[in-house]
């Protein structure tokens, strides 16, 4: 019922027994010009996340997490390698492309929220419904919102919402359209120990166990814990540290 | 009179008002040589025929109707006055045109009254196109506006007035007409052509009103008439000259011109006429008459002027003294000169002598 | 307080292109309110000056009849001892295709009138020759400095002038540095008087009279068709009649101003606001309000004053590209205006600065004032912005309606002020200009839907972000409402002015053929039509009758007036409109003259109606007539009489026929008819022959013309609303960068995006339209019933001119599409990765 109600959208047809790869990372390079000076951000980083795994993206400050995921998700391109997203190669697309799998495919959580402030709760929804065409947009955005726990917040603007009380939005945000995959970039990284960890117990208790795949930057080792593997980014590159954890 | 000249320049200054200061270092341009071309020039002597000869002589450059007198009323109250027309043509041929103010002629005119008790003078002076309606002049009348001077071949009428100084004339002549210089030629330079018909009438017996102000007075007196006209010019060694015109008690007429030259000497065409009480006339040269300047008066408005003069004529035994009846007569017009009542006390061998007549003074003002 | 400017500053800095866009948008809103008040300064002040030199010291003018004044009236005044008088002959005339007017002047009179001031020529000519020469030159001219090196011309040069068909040759005698006397030619009396035709004429004497006593004496001399007008009245009704036809300038720098005014403030006033997160911060760090507001202010006032100066220096340079404009309409009507010198006047600079700073204060001081009165983290709230922007919703509409009442209260109370009108028109502007986002409010619900319809989700958006962002929206709406209401406003006044003129043509031309004299201008004119020529024209075959008509003017203290005689035996009274009596009960009358008809500005401006008596001056002085009617009439705002022909010879002692309007017997063929009477008029006299059709056609020419400054100032609104749309677009797309970098995250495409944006525009463009043309039809309404009422005295009938708001509305939202396309560009070409990771 959960899988259904968060994961409805698979990439592939589930088969628990067969270990399909959801998110393929390719020798992947990418590098800004800062200052005048190239900033290399990932050297050839290659990963591979299965369905149905909740992965943790482990990394220091401006290590790249960020730009990885935003590659992964088509909202930027890199400068060399390829990213796939099940059988669909991101990085072959055109923009027009990648942004019409995206807003079907992915889901986003971010830091600073990135609730549309001219919007209300319920308006931030329905966006995303709405760019997906989908039909029966007010029974799932409040089915939603109840799930997070703010259905008497449907009418707040954004900025009158609390830390938690934003990223809970957000959380329902990404789901509302249920994507096959969900990135979400440090997503506690800007609230308190106490508002992060409710939020973390929203994304065990609704998104955990409804084996979507899940990539999640942070830095925060107990976050890292509660997911199936870790991969850290050192030096541009993608390393499974999940051994080393445990 | 060739002193009238640098009044009479006062026309070519009309115009613009402000132009004048600037226009001013022109003036001699149009009386030297060149100017002249295709005007008539008094070169001959000439048959004077009257009354034509009292109307315009349009061939000729210039012209002038010049009346001064010394006039007093019932109480002996004693006045002068001086009258001018001048005509100046602007070229030699009138100018065809559809439009009646269309005239190569322009008039100007200089009125002049000292109250000698009042101590006082008073001066006016116009300008005018010479159209023929707003100024002009024929045998029987020259005038602009309302200044007229008339003849009807017998008797003269002056009318002229402005502000608050009025004066009307009937005059009669009681001496016949001078003619100067060689039978009316008065030859002015060297150059043939530089020289004017010249005629007076130096005795006219003037009465009627003169009004100042509120004061209405009965007057009358002696007016000298001058009529000049020719197309000649000043020499340039010329700066101005002083000019007398008396009226002795004898009844003889004396007029003199002394023309000064820049170094402060005097023109060896100066000269003048005397006439006598029965109308001879008496040609003098320039040493005949000898001035000496015995006063002078300072101009508020700059330049210092002779004001009071002794003449000494050998050959006549005549000895003048002669006295502005008032200091200040000056005319602040452009150019600027003194025209002035004058009296006259002295002796003729030994016996007194005395009269009143006009003196005038230019080249002074600077 | 300098790490304070600088926190405030520096943010301005690092986006330059918006710190540009707020000076461009303070610098183009003050150069039109500059260049449209030195376009009209200068046209009023040429023509000033002109009048005052031309009048000089005159303290009075002796006006003869329509004849002008006999010479010897002149010369009689002199010989009677009169001084201070001077002749004057007047005319206009054509020199290498520029009108001059010709003063014809007795230098020997003048000294104490007029002062032309001799330019220092230097040379060999010296002043007092030159002088000389007006008298002894035919044609001599003493010609302005400003004239002579518009044509090229020097002292010495001869020159060929022409009136009315007829050639007559001249010479620059000197050149002139006189103000005023531009488009004037000196000359003398003489060959005025032979330029013009105008032997033994007069057209005035100036005189200049210390007290009553010389009037009265002066006046019993008088001969009784002359009459002495007072000098100063006289110029100060013929001012106010020329610049009366200023009025569509004037309207159009009140909207100028006003657009301008909100220019500046959407720009200003969104420098502050998108700084209010910083605004909190440094609050939150214990900077004062009044700190933060005296910083902000300094700030504003240094961005104001870049943008006062450029727009100072670009206002002059297009105001005189606006004067050349201005006096070439207004030569049509009248000649004095000399065509490019513009005159800046210290007021247009100080309207200009203040409305710069006032702007800016006002636009600075309220958001800042606001921003700074929360509680620190309250300021970094968006939605509390725009929530208390909403709430002043009621205030605004207050604040209209109170406007609206003022403006009726003006108009109510103020009976012929021009003045007045212009207020109530200002009122009534800015009480829409209030009303705008309340506008926005209620048209969004609806605009959401149809633009749903059209752009789809990305539609919706736009329109409630117009709503969202009222704070800014609606500055830039109101400020392209205004721009589109002139053009609403202006449209209606000159579509319903054109189409009544149209109608009263069709009505009052009623000839099939008319015959005139050429170059009828104004002033004394004794140029007739040959009446053995008359008769040979009318007895030509097909000819079924003929109406001859004179034209002259009645000069009087209260300005010109056109006094018509014409013969109305043929056509009866068909050309006439009548406002005021009866066309039938009024032939009778008429013909038998016992009165004459007036048109309507003429009623207007003198009060009359229907059986008052007009006093008007005739060759025996002056004499009552009734009116018998008041009729509908264009021809000049200071209005026409109409008097039947017989009884004008009777009392103005003037045969003269000017105009001869010819009716056809049936089917006769119209050209024909002209061809001939071409032919037979050609070898005998100038006239000019010309069809009904033609003069239809010529008179909307003139009418046109007179409006083409109108037009450009069109223009010129549209870029003032294009650039205050722009840099509203542009703030609102720079501002919104995060939030269309979370839409592109979330799966917009930039099509989407780029539709959003302009659908956005558009949408400001289309609100800003639909809500102008009530507002434009309001500003029409003043127009026409009130400003050109008490100007002019016209009555026009208000029109629709459907054609005039399609293209306002079109225009509207093309301008806000256009000025999207810019920050469309701009926010898809931007990856969004940057934008999201900033707070």
């Amino acid at each position: 019922m959960l899988r259904l109600l968060w994961f409805g959208r698979g990439i592939f047809r589930m088969n628990s027994s067969t270990k399909k790869v959801a998110i393929c990372i390719k020798n992947l390079s990418k590098s800004y010009v800062e200052g005048g000076e190239p900033h290399s951000i990932l050297r050839k980083a290659s990963a591979e996340i299965y369905d149905g795994e909740m992965v943790a993206l482990l990394g220091r400050s401006g290590s790249g997490k960020s730009t990885l995921l935003n590659l992964i998700s088509g909202i930027d391109v890199p400068d060399d390698g390829e990213v796939a997203i099940g059988d669909n190669v991101i990085t072959d697309m055109s923009e027009q492309r990648r942004t019409l799998f995206r807003r079907e495919h992915v889901g986003f959580v971010y830091q600073f929220f990135n609730l549309i402030p001219t919007l209300d709760v319920m308006e931030n929804l329905k966006l995303v419904m709405e760019l997906n065409s989908e039909n029966d947009i007010m029974t799932r955005c409040t089915e939603l919102l109840n799930a997070v726990g703010l259905e008497d917040r449907a009418n707040a603007y954004p900025d009158a919402l609390s830390g938690g009380e934003q990223q809970r939005v957000a959380i329902a945000r990404a789901l509302v359209h249920k994507p096959g995959v969900l990135l979400a970039d440090e997503p506690t990284g800007n609230l308190d120990e106490t508002t992060s960890d409710e939020i973390w117990e929203l994304i065990d208790r609704l998104v955990r166990p409804s084996g979507g795949t899940i990539l999640l930057a942070t830095h925060s080792l107990a976050a890292a814990k509660r997911c199936d593997r870790v991969l850290e980014l050192t030096e541009g590159k993608l390393h499974d540290i999940t051994g080393a954890l445990s | 009179m060739m002193k009238r000249f640098l009044s009479l320049i006062l026309v070519i200054l009309l115009i613009p008002a402000n132009a004048q200061e600037r226009v001013g270092s022109g003036r001699l341009d149009v009386l030297k040589e060149g100017a002249e071309d295709g005007y008539l020039r008094a070169i001959n002597v000439r048959e004077f025929d009257f009354p034509a000869d009292h109307g315009p002589h349009s061939g000729y450059r210039h012209e002038w109707w010049y009346l001064t007198g010394n006039l007093e009323d019932d109480n002996g109250r004693k006045f002068g006055y001086e009258l001018t027309f001048f005509r100046l043509a602007l070229s030699p041929d009138a100018i065809e045109s559809s439009s009646p103010w269309r005239t190569n002629v322009a008039y100007a005119a200089h009125f002049a009254v000292t109250d000698v008790e009042g101590d006082d003078f008073h001066f006016f002076d116009r300008y005018s196109r010479g159209d023929g309606r707003l100024a002009g002049a024929d045998e029987a009348q020259v005038w602009i506006d309302d200044w007229r001077l008339e003849n009807d071949g017998d008797k003269w009428i002056v009318e002229a007035g402005e502000e608050d100084v009025a004066l009307t004339l009937d005059m009669t002549p009681i001496k016949p007409m001078m003619f100067n210089g060689d039978q009316g030629l008065s030859q002015k330079s060297e150059a043939p052509g530089n020289a004017s018909y010249y005629y007076a009438l130096t005795r006219l017996e003037s009465s009627g009103t003169l009004k100042i102000g509120e004061e209405e007075f009965r007057i009358n007196g002696l007016t000298w008439l001058d009529r000049e006209w020719g197309t000649s010019a000043l020499s340039a060694e010329q700066v101005g000259w002083d000019w007398y015109a008396l009226h002795l008690s004898d009844g003889s007429d004396l007029m003199f011109y002394n023309l000064r030259n820049s170094d402060g000497t005097q023109h060896p065409y100066s000269a003048g006429s005397w006439f006598s009480s029965d109308g001879q006339k008496t040609a003098l040269d320039n040493d005949d008459i000898i001035v000496e300047v015995t006063d002078t008066w300072e101009s508020p408005l700059g330049g210092i002027y002779p004001s009071g003069w002794k003449m000494f004529w050998r050959d006549k035994g005549l000895e003048l003294t002669v006295t502005p009846m008032i200091k200040n007569q000056e005319l602040n017009v452009t150019p600027r000169y003194w025209e002035g009542a004058v009296s006259v006390t002295g002796t003729q061998n030994g016996a007194p002598i005395g009269g009143s007549g006009y003196v005038e003074l230019t080249g002074y003002s600077n | 307080m300098r790490h304070v400017i600088k926190a405030l500053a520096s943010y301005l800095f690092r986006r330059p292109g918006q710190l540009a866009l707020a000076i461009i948008g303070m610098a183009v809103g003050i150069a039109v309110i500059v260049a449209v008040d030195i376009a009209n300064d200068s046209a009023k002040r040429s023509f000033d000056a002109s009048l005052t030199a031309i009048t000089g010291e005159a303290t009075h003018q002796i006006i003869g009849g329509p004849t002008g004044l006999d010479e010897q009236t002149y010369i009689d005044l002199r010989l009677q001892g009169f001084r201070s008088i001077a002749p004057v002959v007047e005319g206009t005339i054509r020199l290498e295709n520029e009108r001059f007017q010709v003063l014809g002047i007795d230098i020997f009179a003048e000294s104490s009138f007029r002062d032309y001031e001799t330019g220092g020529s230097g040379g060999g000519t010296s002043g007092g020759t030159n002088s000389f020469g007006l008298l002894t030159e035919t044609g001599g001219v003493l010609m302005n400095a400003d004239a002579a090196d518009r044509l090229g011309l020097s002292e010495g040069d001869v020159i060929a002038v022409s009136r009315m068909a007829k050639e007559s040759s001249g010479k620059v005698l000197a050149i002139t540095q006189g103000e005023g006397f531009e488009r004037v030619l000196v000359v003398d009396i003489a060959t005025a008087q032979e330029w013009l035709g105008l032997e033994g004429i007069l057209t005035r004497i100036d005189v200049t009279l210390e007290n009553d006593d010389d009037q009265s004496a002066i006046h019993s001399f008088l001969p009784p068709n002359a009459r002495l007008l007072n000098a100063e009245r006289r110029n100060s009704s013929i001012l106010e009649m020329s610049t009366g036809f200023n009025t569509s300038l004037t309207a159009m720098s009140l909207f100028a101003l006003l657009v301008g005014v909100f220019l500046i403030y959407n720009c200003m006033s969104f420098m502050v606001l998108q700084r209010r997160s910083i605004i909190g911060v440094l609050r939150a760090l214990g900077v004062t309000r009044v700190q933060l507001v005296a910083s902000l202010l300094t700030e504003g006032m240094m961005v104001a004053a870049v943008g006062v100066l450029l727009g100072l220096g670009g206002g002059i340079l297009l105001g005189e590209q606006l004067v050349a404009l201005v006096s070439m309409s207004m030569t049509d009507h009248y000649s004095l205006i000399r065509g490019d010198d513009a005159t800046v006047e210290t007021f247009t600079i100080v309207k200009g600065v203040t409305a710069g700073v006032l702007a800016t204060l006002i636009a600075v001081a309220v958001p800042a004032t606001e921003a700074v009165s929360y509680p620190p983290r309250l300021t970094l709230v968006r939605s509390v912005v725009e929530e208390s922007a909403r709430n002043m919703l009621l205030w605004l509409a207050i604040a209209a309606a109170l406007l609206i009442l003022g403006a009726g209260a003006v108009l109510t109370f103020s009976n012929v002020s021009l003045f007045a009108g212009f207020f109530a028109l200002f009122l009534v502007i800015l009480s829409a200009a209030l009303l705008a986002p309340l506008v926005v409010k209620y048209m969004t619900p609806l605009l959401t839907i149809i633009m749903g319809r059209i752009g789809g989700l990305a539609g919706r958006i736009a329109v409630r972000g117009i709503l969202k962002s009222l704070s800014r929206t609606g500055v830039a709406i109101a400020a392209l409402s205004i721009a589109v209401a002139e053009i609403v406003g202006m449209g209606v006044m000159i579509g319903s002015f054109r189409d009544n003129v149209e109608d009263w043509l069709v009505s009052s031309l009623q000839s099939d053929v008319y015959v005139s004299v050429p170059g009828r201008s104004g002033g004394v004119s004794l140029n007739g039509i040959n009446p053995d020529l008359i008769a040979e024209l009318t007895s030509q075959p097909g000819i079924a009758g003929h109406n001859p008509v004179r034209t002259v003017w009645i000069e009087e203290e209260s300005g010109s007036t056109l006094l018509r005689a014409t013969d109305l035996n043929f056509e009866k009274m068909r050309g006439f409109d009548f406002l005021e009596g009866n066309g039938e009960e009024i032939w009778e009358p008429f013909t038998a003259g016992e009165g004459v008809i007036v048109s309507d500005p003429y009623a207007y401006r003198q009060n009359l109606s229907k059986g008052d008596e007009v006093t008007l001056p005739t060759a025996g002085g002056l004499r009552d007539f009734t009116v018998l009617g008041i009729y509908r009439d264009y021809n000049t705002g200071s209005g026409v009489i109409s008097i039947d022909r017989d009884i004008y010879v009777r009392h103005w002692h003037d045969d003269i026929i000017d105009t001869m309007g010819i009716y056809l017997q049936d089917g006769v063929d119209e050209a024909e008819v002209i061809e001939s009477l071409q032919d037979i008029a050609a070898p005998k006299q100038a006239l000019m022959i010309g069809s009904n059709q033609r003069l239809k056609e010529f008179s909307l020419e003139i009418f046109d013309r007179t409006f083409i400054i109108t037009n450009v100032l069109y223009w010129l609104a549209m870029i003032v609303a294009f650039v205050g749309v722009l840099a509203a677009a542009l703030a609102l797309s720079l501002e919104r960068g995060k939030e269309i970098a979370i839409l592109r995250s979330l799966g917009m495409t930039t099509k989407q995006i780029f539709k959003l944006v302009v659908i956005q525009c558009g949408s400001m463009g289309l609100i800003a339209g639909l809500f102008a043309l009530p507002v434009g039809m309001a500003s029409g309404w003043l127009l026409i019933d009130v400003i050109n009422r008490r100007a002019f005295g016209w009555q026009i009938d208000m029109l629709i001119p459907w054609d005039s708001i399609g293209i306002a509305l079109v225009i509207s939202i093309a301008t806000a599409l256009i000025a999207s396309l810019y920050p469309a560009w701009v926010v898809t070409r931007n990856t969004p990765v940057a934008m999201l990771r900033e707070e």
